[in-house]
């Protein structure tokens, strides 16, 4: 086994600088340079300023040269500075936004597994049923409706004409001066909107998946073997079927690591939060370029990390998988 | 407020708080019958689409940060509500008889807002930094003009010109920077204050949570007064719609609206009850340009039959919903360098035709008009993603097909487009603005010198007379002789049509009406910002200690 999880890292490598070079190369392929933004059409902008800003930032500096140094700073997990005004360096930029993103994707992921699977297993159980119709009918309303359309309605009804829930942002203006309950119920009430969204949209990946794994499931032959037993139905489907049938979501899950960090752009512009989808955004817009590096990097490091967890996962939970 | 992305800016912006626009201001709403003395307290709330980068106006160039910065910094000069400048931190000035030297009296008794006092060193210390190589500032160039700077007391600050040069005046708005908080960071844009800033402005800064908001409280010893609004709080809203339903839900009290909010989505009697909606000229003007190389576009009648050809009021109804202006020239109406009696060409699709006519185009076998065998076709480009830029190029497609003109339209990426086609002068003809600064010197966008790959003529315009006429206007102080000379340079632009000018757009600021003392002007209207205040009984957020 830990062979394996070594020989699986080394492979991980390779992947890993191709990757950086793949995504180095690219940002230098688009037109207009990261300092355009600033002197672009701007009459102020000379060119001796724009000579100077691109030595500050060594971007005079030939593109292997910017590629090297970027790769060894980036082995010691330095991104560098920001090209944005406040320079700041880029991975602190990313940790402070780390914590929305993570928790508001983690929350919804929760929230689609738990209702997901349930809905999964119940419509394969009662294939053709009018749960499963409706069921179905709904997941795929949540898949192909434009998420920043329902949110705008949403806003509208919980928000405008309701005035039961904040529309926008992460907490309220007032946050500082509640108390501890207070801060809790005005995070909360924040959240509702977003994690929702993101979890219906996102619903009817994982419960069609479940569905299909579970009729597959059912008809095996070990299935039929059980009701013969004379097992309570119950037990069939929950203890020997769905049991099987979670097996592959080891995968849909190590697959969602890097949705945790990148899948959030559209959400957060809306909702106004905080988060890295934003700055991603933002980013992408100032062509800021070691801030999309460092996110791109950080992204395909998690798809990555995520295809190495389910191997490994699958390989422990799953004894017909060889190791060696 | 928020301004559209993607605006050709002619910089600076950095007086954006107080130059917000001008023309006749228009204000909708009712003032509220209740007592409404001016009371000190209550807080408002912005929408910004842009998160702030950074505080110090000398290394930023949004409008989001420099429109923080207003808040917590002063320069020498602003403009006042007439967009004429006025001293700010200076209390005067004087421009020598050659026009070559300006002495800067500063106001006594000015705080930081840290306590420290400010004096003349303060300014010299921020010119200095910004002539220095080490600054990435994009507005280094106007200092460097200075030959000489001197600070002969505390209170006197002294500059020299090898020529005279009236823009220069207005560059001292720049943002004056604390000396003895910045002394010891060389490169300014790596200082804590461009996170932090210690300001003289009428706002001391509070906090700054990234991507999120940035709160400014009232600064009590604010040498104008201190403010009545004890805190500005600038919330950051990416997107346009979220933040009018934050504005309608009360989530923020401050935003700009677009045309389409203004004429149909802000009509209704619950949003007049809460809410004022105002409405004057912005400060930019749309247009079409052409490539003056270009064959099809070198003839001056071919020009002209395009002005009347285009149909101007059926664009400003169609894309700005009637809140706009026709264009006639760079500069915008009601201020001092604009000239009314200009040439102007109303929509006369047959008078373009014989224009057209005499320039030798003749309407072919299908209606499309020829010239020596070629038929008249051509593309215009514009920028994605700027709605109101692609709706008027589909009109102007329409009202040229009238005239027997094909004109396919394509939109491209904002830095492809500038990079790709724009610098090298790989284009037809384009649509798109420039926004007009207070000051009319204009020499970098009609200049035959600045006809460069990175210069800003890139329709490739060259008069002699406007070239001389440009350098007239920027070497003297002398007022009538400015407008004489900018006068004559729109009389020309008229009659030669190197663009045609499109539209001027209405700024549209919505503000809460409990919110009163706002006075819209030719500058806009926050230009008084100092002044407006809450009723006491209309205060929301009373938290905020006054």
């Amino acid at each position: 086994m830990a062979r394996y999880v070594v020989r699986r890292l080394l492979l991980t490598l390779p992947l890993l600088v191709g990757i950086s070079l793949i995504s180095f190369l690219g940002i230098q392929l688009a037109p207009g340079g990261p300092i355009s933004v600033a002197t672009d059409l701007n009459p102020k902008a000379t060119a001796e300023y724009k000579e100077r800003l691109k030595a500050y930032y060594g971007l005079d500096q030939p593109l292997h040269v910017q590629y090297g140094r970027w790769l060894s700073r980036m082995a010691r997990l330095d991104f560098g500075q920001s090209f944005m005004p406040d320079g700041r360096p880029v991975w602190d930029k990313i940790r402070e936004r780390l914590p929305v993103t993570l928790g508001i994707n983690v929350l919804s992921e929760v929230l689609i597994f738990l209702v997901a699977v349930p809905i999964g297993i119940w419509s394969a159980v009662r294939r053709g049923s009018w749960f499963d119709r409706i069921s179905t009918v709904t997941v795929f309303v949540g898949f192909s409706v434009p998420s920043f359309w329902l949110a705008l309605l949403l806003m509208i009804l919980f928000g405008v004409h309701l005035g039961w829930l904040p529309i926008s942002g992460l907490v309220s203006l007032e946050h500082d001066s509640l108390t501890f309950l207070g801060k809790a119920l005005d995070r909360a009430r924040h959240l509702v909107l977003p994690v929702f969204l993101s979890a219906f949209t996102g619903l009817a990946g994982m419960s069609r998946y479940m569905r299909s794994n579970m009729l597959e499931v059912i008809r095996q032959d070990y299935i039929a073997t059980a009701r013969a037993k004379g097992l309570a139905e119950r037990t069939v489907v929950l203890r020997h079927a769905a049991r099987n049938a979670l097996l592959p979501f080891i995968t849909i899950l190590g697959l969602s690591l890097p949705g945790l960090i990148g899948g959030s752009v559209i959400f957060e512009s809306i909702f106004a939060i905080p988060g890295l989808g934003q700055l991603f955004y933002q980013g992408v817009m100032s062509r800021d370029i070691p801030l999309i590096m460092g996110e791109l990097v950080i992204g395909a490091f998690l798809t990555l990390l995520g295809n190495l967890l389910a191997d490994v996962g699958y390989a422990l939970a799953d004894p017909r998988i060889q190791t060696d | 407020m928020t301004r559209p992305l993607r605006n050709w800016t002619l910089l600076p912006v950095l007086l954006v708080l107080f130059a917000c626009g001008g023309g006749k201001p228009e204000v909708q709403g009712k003032a509220s019958g209740e007592s409404s003395a001016p009371a000190y307290g209550d807080a408002i709330v912005e929408g910004s689409i842009g998160d702030v980068s950074g505080f110090l106006s000398a290394v930023t160039t949004d409008s989001a940060s420099h429109e923080a910065a207003g808040y917590v910094f002063n320069g020498l000069v602003r403009y006042d509500r007439n967009l004429k400048l006025e001293g700010e931190l200076a209390e005067s000035w004087e421009v020598s008889p050659d026009g070559k030297r300006i002495t800067f009296h500063l106001r006594k008794g000015v705080k930081w807002h840290d306590g420290a006092p400010f004096t003349s060193d303060d300014v010299m210390f921020t010119y200095r930094r910004l002539i220095d190589p080490r600054t990435p500032t994009a507005y280094g160039e106007d200092f460097k003009q200075v030959r000489l700077a001197s600070a002969p007391d505390p209170s006197t600050f002294v500059v020299e010109y090898d020529k005279p040069f009236a823009p220069a005046l207005a560059s001292w708005g720049m943002h004056v920077m604390p000396k003895h908080l910045m002394e010891k960071y060389p490169d300014i844009s790596r200082s804590p204050l461009n996170k932090k800033p210690v300001g003289t402005g009428p706002y001391r800064f509070v906090e700054w949570k990234t991507g999120e908001k940035v709160v400014f409280e009232a600064s009590p010893d604010y040498f104008e007064g201190k403010p009545y609004l004890a805190r500005v709080i600038t919330r950051v809203i990416p997107d346009p719609a979220t933040m009018f339903l934050e504005l309608k839900s009360g989530g923020i009290d401050f935003m700009a609206l677009t045309p389409i909010q203004y004429t149909r989505q802000t009509e209704t009697a619950e949003f007049r009850k809460s809410f004022n909606k105002y409405r004057y000229l912005a400060s930019a003007y749309t247009y079409f340009g052409f490539r003056l190389g270009h064959p099809f576009f070198s003839d001056k009648r071919v020009r002209q039959a395009f002005a009347h050809a285009v149909h101007k009021t059926e664009i400003i109804d169609g894309v700005l919903f009637g809140l706009g202006q026709e264009a006639t020239g760079p500069y915008k109406p009601g201020t001092w360098a604009y000239n009314p009696a200009v040439r102007k060409y109303p929509y006369d699709p047959a008078k373009a035709k014989a224009l057209l006519g005499e320039a030798g185009w003749k309407p072919g076998s299908d209606g499309t008009l020829e010239k020596d065998g070629k038929k008249f076709s051509f593309t215009v480009l514009t920028n994605a993603g700027n709605e109101s830029r692609a709706k008027t190029a589909a009109i102007i497609q329409q009202n040229l097909a009238g005239v027997g003109i094909r004109m396919e339209i394509r939109t491209l990426e904002w830095a492809a487009f500038i990079n790709e086609f724009v610098k090298k002068r790989k284009f037809d003809a384009l649509i798109l603005g420039w926004s007009i600064t207070p000051d009319p010197d204009q020499f970098d966008i009609w200049s035959s010198t600045k006809t460069g790959a990175d210069e800003l003529n890139h329709i490739g315009y060259a008069n002699p007379e406007v070239d001389r006429l440009l350098e007239e206007g920027r070497r003297t102080f002398d007022m009538e002789k400015r407008k004489k000379a900018y006068f004559r340079i729109q009389e020309i632009l008229a009659e030669e049509q190197p663009i045609v000018f499109l539209y001027y757009p209405d700024a549209l600021p919505v503000v809460h009406n409990r919110i009163h003392g706002i006075e819209p002007a030719p500058a806009g209207i926050s230009h008084n910002f100092i002044k407006w205040y809450v009723p006491k009984g209309r205060q929301k957020y009373t938290s905020y200690q006054p």
